[in-house]
């Protein structure tokens, strides 16, 4: 079938081709060329088909552009030339595709020549569909059946690939000559040439006689067997060989046979050189003894390839025990020899593979003995698994005490011995003894291989050296642990947190400060950080540090904060905490780092300086006033004395008798001066205090209130008191002296906050400023101790306090008074006092 | 009035008090010699006089100074002092110290002091002889 498809359709394509080129060169018309395009099409490989039509369409645009290029004769011929190649390219598709619509033959072939699809090819010898080789074998002409058979059978027992031809029954009744292979279903995973069996036509067999007759009818038998048989005459030559033997050997028996007459054995000019002598020998003993031939040697085939057969020959006797002849069988082994090999080669492949290992590889036996060490561990050992085997123990007991470090080997033995009562995988560190003394870790771990029924039968191990990892990682620890206790060390307070703001590490000192460990930071519905917040911080603070940090965690910056912090004592203590992010090259952060500094001790000393130097600046305000008022009453005092001795002096001149008016004039003048030396003085002073109407303007009483509550709001902190501002909206603007009305404010709420001190209960002042008519009323309400004199106390030098001067009130209710209004105070009985002033508002535009 | 006329000095820096201080002592029939300071009246002595009156607060010789001076030479003469500066008046000094006057001092005690110092010191006098 193969054979004949392809011859005519060729020869037509010759013959046509021919004639197109003929009838092209007569007409002188390019387009006859069109045919030998189409047998291309047709006949040439499938691979070749798109490089062509390539190269159609390449011509094609050629032409396109070449006819839009030229002009006249050239244009015209490029425009036919196009016409061609664009019904080249047409035919070229349409048989390309039909060509791979219907590719039969080519595919049935390239099926045979891989040998994989046999029976579905129709070729019927195959082994693996029983039922499709008994109706195909139905199919095979009788007298190529038996060959067909024989193939089979040596295909079997050899796992050589058998191909042959035979005649095969068509539909129609007639047979056809066709080829197929036989594989056996035993299938090699070596690589294994095919054997061609089959010849044209049979040749003779060498010529046989009558006594060689039991001898070949043995053959046969062996034959129908095993596919291939052989018989002998007594003296050794070939009396019968199968015609397949004679295709693949490419010899015939009398050809064979010549080499008896040269003096060698008939098997002379199959064997290896290697092999001839022994075989030769070996053949000739048997000849002369009758003793049975076995023998594997190499056969040469007619392609020149030696392939290994096992051979054997018994001899056949007569009546009288005498050798007529010899029988035997050569089945080829090239199957069984190649695989063998390759299987050793793997074997050898995995054992180089396991010694190739860079660790130690292990087995015990299901009990625990070991069984095998591998080349890299008997090497770094110094000793096989067998070497330290003593009487009386175990050899697993005998290589742990060999190799195992003895700080190590009780554990070793005992997590083994678990192990391997459980069946649970092992693993552990520990030290092994190196051939030269040294103990070096390993990580050794194993694990049992099952059964089926999954009982364990082996067990294998592999340990490789850490060592130098163990080192490292206890140089690490060791660096890790300096660190740590330097990080403790240091006299600070230091804490991580991750880069979401949740505590991760406290140093030891912070531990010990706060009292508290990671772990008791962690509490249900609340993070590490709100629980820190809430166990560490002052309660007066704790909403300003939280809000810090979250903005410092939520924007990468700084935190930076003066706060108290509450020790394990249970004392809060003022500290100065700081952190800062860590960041990776791309800038991302991947920590915090915190420290808190217990500031404290500081910041009471600064407050005890500040109040000492307030104390010292009262009190030297106060000197200062002592000395100017000295200064001013001996300024008033001097002409003041003069007036008084001068008056005196006055008075006796005239009461004198007679009365002496000269000097009493005199002295009357000397009074006056002295009288207006003493209204001077007294002016100087007032212009030294005068008071600038310049300063005034229009302001919102509102405002003012609130920069005096901020310029006392830390004295206030201090003594623990609040301030309360009510300002009545929509009041009107008032005319005032800005820095005055502070002065009054000021001066009023720190008499309010002083009179609180030591006093129980709620500290708080609350200014409350609303119009009245057209008044703004500010009222000061303290919850101190009241005032006894209410009217006596804006006196100048009317104080009730020990270190006062008692001018404060004075100069308030001059300023008030000075701006249009009035200042009182009223006492609260038990609740404390209450100042209140009054100030004009700005007079409205009449409507 | 035929009787000599009691001396009596007067020791200020401020023109205007030794001037009054003067008046006075002259209208009340004394003999007044003033002194601008404590050195020009030691320089011309104490010869004569009966009664000293002075300024405490003086640049030089203090009225402290002054007084303890006289008291060394002649403890029998009166001395009487007077500050503008009560705070001095206040000090521990001042206290116990009989004679003491502050500005603006009362003109008629003044002459009445003078005067009975000068009575005391003449009934002395005369049980001397």
């Amino acid at each position: 079938m193969m054979a004949d498809l392809p011859r005519h359709p060729l020869q037509l394509a010759a013959v046509v081709v021919v004639v197109a080129i003929a009838v092209c060169w007569m007409t002188r018309t390019p387009f006859g060329l069109l045919v030998p395009a189409a047998a291309a099409f047709a006949f040439a490989p499938r691979r070749v088909r798109p490089p062509l039509l390539g190269a159609f369409a390449v011509a094609f645009a050629g032409s396109i552009l070449a006819a839009t290029l030229y002009g006249g004769e050239l244009r015209e011929l490029a425009w036919s030339w196009a016409g061609l190649f664009a019904a080249a390219l047409s035919i070229g598709a349409v048989v390309a595709t039909k060509a791979s619509a219907s590719p039969a033959d080519e595919q049935q072939f390239a099926a045979l020549s891989r040998g994989e699809r046999a029976a579905k090819s129709g070729s019927p010898l195959a082994n693996d569909a029983p039922s499709g080789t008994r109706r195909s074998l139905s199919r095979i002409h009788p007298d190529d059946l038996p060959a067909a058979e024989q193939a089979a059978a040596r295909a079997f027992w050899t796992g050589v690939p058998q191909i042959m031809r035979y005649r095969q029954r068509q539909e129609d009744g007639s047979y056809r000559w066709t080829e197929s292979r036989s594989d056996p279903d035993h299938r090699a995973s070596v690589q294994i040439d095919e054997l061609e069996t089959t010849r044209e036509e049979a040749t003779t067999s060498a010529s046989s006689q009558e006594k060689d007759a039991d001898a070949i009818q043995a053959a046969r038998v062996i034959e129908s067997l095993f596919g291939n048989a052989w018989a002998f005459d007594a003296a050794g030559q070939w009396i019968y060989l199968p015609l397949f033997a004679q295709t693949t050997l490419g010899l015939t028996p009398d050809e064979l046979n010549r080499s008896v007459a040269e003096g060698d054995v008939a098997w002379a000019r199959l064997l290896h050189p290697d092999e001839h002598d022994d075989v030769a020998a070996h053949w000739r003993r048997c000849l002369a003894t009758g003793e049975p031939y076995n023998g594997e040697f190499r056969i040469r085939r007619a392609t020149g390839i030696y392939a290994w057969a096992r051979s054997a020959a018994r001899p056949i006797r007569d009546d009288q025990q005498r050798i007529t002849g010899w029988y035997g069988t050569s089945i080829d082994i090239d199957v069984y020899r190649k695989t063998v090999e390759a299987l050793r080669g793997r074997e050898r492949e995995l054992s180089q593979l396991i010694d190739m290992v860079p660790g130690h590889v292990w087995r015990l036996t299901a009990e625990g003995e070991p069984s095998f060490f591998n080349k890299r561990m008997i090497d770094f050992l110094g000793l096989d698994v067998a070497d330290v085997d003593a009487p009386g123990t175990s050899r697993l007991s005998a290589v742990i005490a060999a190799i195992v470090h003895p700080d190590d080997a009780a554990e070793l033995a005992g997590a083994l011995s678990r192990c391997l009562a459980a069946g649970t995988a092992f693993a552990m560190r520990y030290r092994l003894r190196r051939v030269d003394g040294v103990y070096r870790w390993v990580s050794g771990r194993a694990e049992p291989l099952r059964d089926q029924d999954g009982h364990v039968v082996q067990w294998y191990g592999l340990c490789h050296d850490i060592d130098d990892h163990v080192k490292f990682e206890a140089a690490l620890r060791q660096s890790e642990r300096h660190l740590q206790q330097m990080i403790d060390a240091i006299p600070t307070l230091v804490w991580a947190a991750t880069p979401e703001g949740e505590p991760s590490y406290l140093n030891k000192r912070l531990g010990e400060y706060v009292g508290l460990t990671l772990g008791d930071l962690d509490a249900p519905e609340s993070t590490r950080l709100q629980a820190a917040i809430r166990n560490s911080v002052h309660p007066d603070d704790a909403a300003a540090v939280r809000s810090a940090l979250a903005h410092s965690f939520g924007t990468g910056e700084t935190f930076a904060m003066r706060y108290r912090h509450r020790r394990s004592d249970g004392s809060y203590r003022w500290v100065n905490g700081r952190a800062e992010p860590l960041r990776d090259q791309g800038g991302r952060i991947i920590q915090w780092y915190g420290v808190i500094f217990d500031i404290d001790d500081d910041v009471r000393m600064q407050d005890e300086l500040r109040r000492t130097q307030e104390r010292l600046a009262v009190s030297s305000q106060a000197a200062g006033l002592a000395e100017l008022s000295a200064s001013i009453a001996h300024e008033v005092n001097q002409p003041l004395a003069a007036v008084v001795a001068n008056s005196h002096a006055c008075q006796r001149w005239l009461t004198a008798d007679p009365p002496n008016l000269e000097r009493a004039q005199k002295t009357v003048e000397r009074i006056i001066r002295d009288a207006n030396s003493a209204a001077d003085v007294v002016s100087r002073i007032r212009a030294l205090f005068k008071r600038t109407s310049e300063a005034k303007g229009c302001a919102a009483l509102g405002g003012v209130v609130a920069e005096a509550r901020d310029l006392i709001a830390e004295e206030a902190a201090r003594h623990r008191v609040g301030i309360d501002i009510d300002v009545e909206g929509d009041l009107p603007l008032v005319t005032l002296d800005r820095v005055q009305i502070q002065q009054v404010l000021i001066n009023l709420m720190r008499n309010g906050i002083e009179a609180m001190e030591g006093v129980a209960g709620e500290r708080s002042l609350s200014v409350r400023v609303r119009r009245i008519r057209d008044l703004a009323q500010t009222e000061i309400r303290d919850r101190g101790r009241g005032v006894e004199f209410p009217d006596r106390i804006f006196e100048p030098f009317f104080t009730t306090k020990e270190d006062g001067m008692g001018m404060g009130l004075a100069i308030c209710r001059s300023i008030v008074e000075s701006h249009g209004g009035r200042l009182w105070a009223e006492d609260n009985g038990a609740a404390g006092a209450t100042f209140i002033f009054t100030l004009p508002v700005e007079a409205k535009a009449a409507p | 009035m035929s009787e000599r006329k009691s001396v009596v000095a007067i020791v200020d820096d401020d023109p205007r008090m030794r001037e009054s201080v003067e008046e006075l002592l002259e209208a009340a029939g004394y003999v007044a010699r003033s002194f601008s300071s404590g050195e020009s009246l030691l320089v011309a002595g104490l010869a004569g006089l009966d009664v000293l009156i002075t300024d405490i607060g003086m640049p030089g010789i203090d009225g402290f100074d002054l007084r303890d001076a006289v008291k060394r030479s002649h403890p029998d003469l009166p001395v009487f002092l007077i500050t503008g500066r009560h705070e001095i008046a206040d000090q521990d000094r001042a206290h116990g110290i009989s004679g003491f006057f502050r500005k603006p001092f009362d003109a008629g005690a003044l002459l009445a002091a003078v005067g009975e110092a000068i009575n005391k010191r003449d009934m002395e006098g005369r049980h001397e002889h």
